[in-house]
């Protein structure tokens, strides 16, 4: 039976292409015009691709990213005969459902406009690895690390001895305006998780793949070691701001290791920059560690907040970081000394160590991942 | 081996108009639940019945599966934006995160353990079913609470396109659940097998073995004409049980309700379903007496 599982190749495709790790990514104003008001919203593009182009847009980005990972893992028809797909997003291809709706002329707009376009991509990926048996997650913010986790299960039941954990996410106007309702969206423009200015997050898109594998590749690599996920009764749009749950699902994904609180050598945060999640956060991993939590990055402010696509996004970047033996230092602002985080502080990762990865989503879905970088 | 302790239906057929539910998640929930989604209601009807005479463990994942999210919601919100130009309000659009209706029933039914939703066009039952016996097997969860939700878009006209069916036609309206876990005290009925098949050889040869004159063979509308009649040529009863009513992806329940209500004279189901690629589906339960699982 396959214990040991490694990220044998993987891609990305975000707002970060084109820039040397660290560097400060810009974000795009989005305009939206809603009840005869014209609003501007920050966004996280991809850098690429034009924005406002069609659906063949999201079908050209995920098959790359899909065609990137699979050759850098060195997979052909053997390992694509044996594997299954597992797919995190909230939104899919709700663009193209939007396109559609935009598209039609007025008067041609009726009810009979359907909904197909919203499994463009499912069927579009199937098509590209006919033989595997597809699994598209749908939990809100953990979708894509939901993805990972039961794909690691799976090759580890020996169902399957590879997998294709792809996370998706792409700009929508339904979404943008969602959260915009909900008042999350940062009226300041800048994303500062756990900041003391904090107002919110901004969203972005990205999609990723990761090829996972128990063939351990001949080069320094991230290991998938474990994780967990759990729900969470307290509110639908917020995790228990006592932190309880999120203090669970992280010692059950540590107990999964069978490793200790104190083997994690540094957090990537879920860190929106919303109060209340942050807030939750930081309970979660007080109630863990006292005052003694590890150094912690949040990815968020060069991804944005990539919804269902950020467990797997996230982890493709913070697996750059780590090959790269170094660490996003995305805090340059000030911290809230309520809840004193070691964002912005150097820290130099080392080979064998270990990772927590955090992500919670709306409908009380959190999950912890624990990682490990191998030489 | 994962075993079935309890099951939970609710079907609907649906010919004019959309019939509100709220008694209906009255009457099965024991609360009035308020400002949710009719996929919402749906999934609460299904749930609440399965657990109505055996109340699941707390340490119960819940997967919920289906071919859309919610898709009337979904629609109101492309024209609200895109036609009327108006805004979304906060509550619409968190009724319009797919777990909404997850939360909705692990927060009615006390679970505290994880909940997924699983879409899928085709098994989607059975995809929900595979995962939950992977967290069973490594025992994330104590039982498993898996379902189908099937909502009829509004208007009907679109569901109707979706299904491809004439303009008068019925369209089902379905939400089933099982209750699962690995133990086999006070089971009703055990997974024998969930498999999936990329060739029909390999099906076909897999039912030959399995299938008997105890066997029912519930064979999906997805299946090809051929495969169809070499199933009515088996030794076992062969029930193409979806050609009666177009469903989207719910039509499992239509057939695995009957069954496990002993309104079959067989013993053994067997499912099975082909998706888009022409790979198979199948699953095959077995009931259990109840004197031999007390």
């Amino acid at each position: 039976m396959v214990q040991r599982l490694y990220l044998a190749g993987s891609a990305l495709t975000s707002a970060v292409d084109h820039h040397a790790l660290g560097e400060t990514v810009e974000t795009t104003n989005v305009c939206l015009s809603v009840d005869g008001q014209n609003m501007e919203i920050p966004f996280y593009a991809i850098a690429d691709h034009p924005l406002h182009d069609n659906e063949q847009r999201l079908l050209a980005i995920t098959e790359q990213v899909i065609h990137q990972a699979i050759k850098e893992a060195g997979w052909g028809d053997k390992q694509l005969s044996d594997c299954a797909v597992f797919i995190g997003s909230t939104s899919y291809s709700l663009y193209a459902a939007e396109l559609l709706y935009q598209r039609t002329e007025r008067h041609l707009l009726t009810e009979s406009l359907g909904l197909t376009d919203l499994a463009l991509l499912a069927n579009h990926i199937q098509q590209l690895i006919p033989k595997a048996q597809l699994f598209t997650f749908n939990t809100a913010c953990t979708s894509s690390a939901n993805a990972l986790l039961y794909a690691a299960k799976m090759i580890r039941a020996g169902v399957v001895r590879y997998a294709l954990v792809i996370g998706l996410e792409f700009y929508n106007s339904i979404t943008l305006l969602g959260f915009n309702a909900l008042g999350l969206i940062s009226k300041s423009k800048q994303m500062q998780p756990f900041g003391l200015n904090r107002d919110g997050l901004i969203l972005g898109e990205a999609c990723s793949a990761i090829a996972l594998s128990g063939n351990k590749p001949n080069k320094p690599c991230v290991e998938f070691i474990h994780g967990a996920t759990q729900g969470d009764n307290y509110s639908m749009t917020a995790a228990n701001p006592d932190g309880s749950v999120i203090e669970q699902v992280i010692r059950q994904a540590l107990n999964n290791a069978k490793i200790q609180a104190d083997d994690i050598a540094a957090v990537k945060l879920h860190g929106t920059a919303s109060l209340a999640n942050d807030d939750a956060e930081f309970a979660g991993l007080q109630r863990i560690y006292g005052d003694d939590i590890p150094p912690a990055c949040s990815l968020k402010p060069m991804l944005g907040h990539t919804l269902g696509a950020c467990g797997s996004n996230e982890l493709v970047l913070l697996q750059r970081y780590l090959l790269n033996k170094s660490w996003p230092i995305a805090a340059d602002y000030p911290i809230d000394p309520t809840l004193p985080v070691a964002l912005n502080k150097p820290f130099s990762p080392t080979d064998n160590s270990y990772y927590l990865l955090n992500f919670f989503g709306f409908g009380g879905s959190n999950t912890a991942l624990v990682v490990r970088q191998v030489s | 081996m994962m075993f079935i302790y309890a099951y939970g239906a609710f079907h609907n057929t649906v010919t004019d108009q959309l019939l509100p539910l709220k008694a209906q998640v009255k009457e099965s929930s024991g609360q009035h639940i308020r400002r949710i989604d009719r996929f919402t209601q749906l999934a609460i009807i299904g749930a609440s019945r399965c657990v109505a005479e055996q109340t699941a463990n707390p340490h119960c994942n819940l997967y919920l599966s289906s071919a859309d999210t919610a898709k009337t919601n979904t629609v109101k919100a492309l024209q609200q934006v895109f036609i009327q130009q108006q805004a979304i309000m906060p509550l619409q659009f968190v009724n319009m995160v797919s777990n909404a209706a997850s939360f909705y029933i692990a927060q009615l039914l006390q679970l505290q353990g994880a909940g997924l939703f699983i879409n899928s066009q085709y098994a989607a039952l059975e995809k929900s079913l595979c995962l939950a016996a992977l967290d069973l097997s490594d025992k994330s969860c104590q039982q498993a609470l898996v379902g189908i939700v099937d909502e009829c878009a509004e208007p009907i006209a679109l569901q109707r396109k979706l299904l491809g069916i004439g303009e008068h036609d019925a369209v089902g309206e379905s939400s089933f659940w099982l209750l699962t876990g690995s133990n086999t005290d006070n089971a009703i009925a055990a997974i024998e097998a969930n498999r999936v098949f990329t060739d029909w050889l390999d099906a076909k040869a897999y039912i030959d073995e399995v299938a008997d004159t105890t066997t029912l063979i519930a064979a999906a509308a997805s299946l090809a004409d051929d495969q169809h009649r070499y199933l009515e040529n088996l030794d076992a009863v062969y029930w193409p049980y979806s050609q009666t009513l177009a469903t989207q992806n719910g039509q499992i329940g239509y057939a695995l309700q009957p069954f496990l209500a002993k309104q079959k004279q067989q013993t053994r189901l067997l499912h099975l379903e082909r998706n888009a690629q022409g790979h198979f589906h199948l699953l095959l339960i077995q009931l259990i007496d109840s004197q031999q699982s007390a």
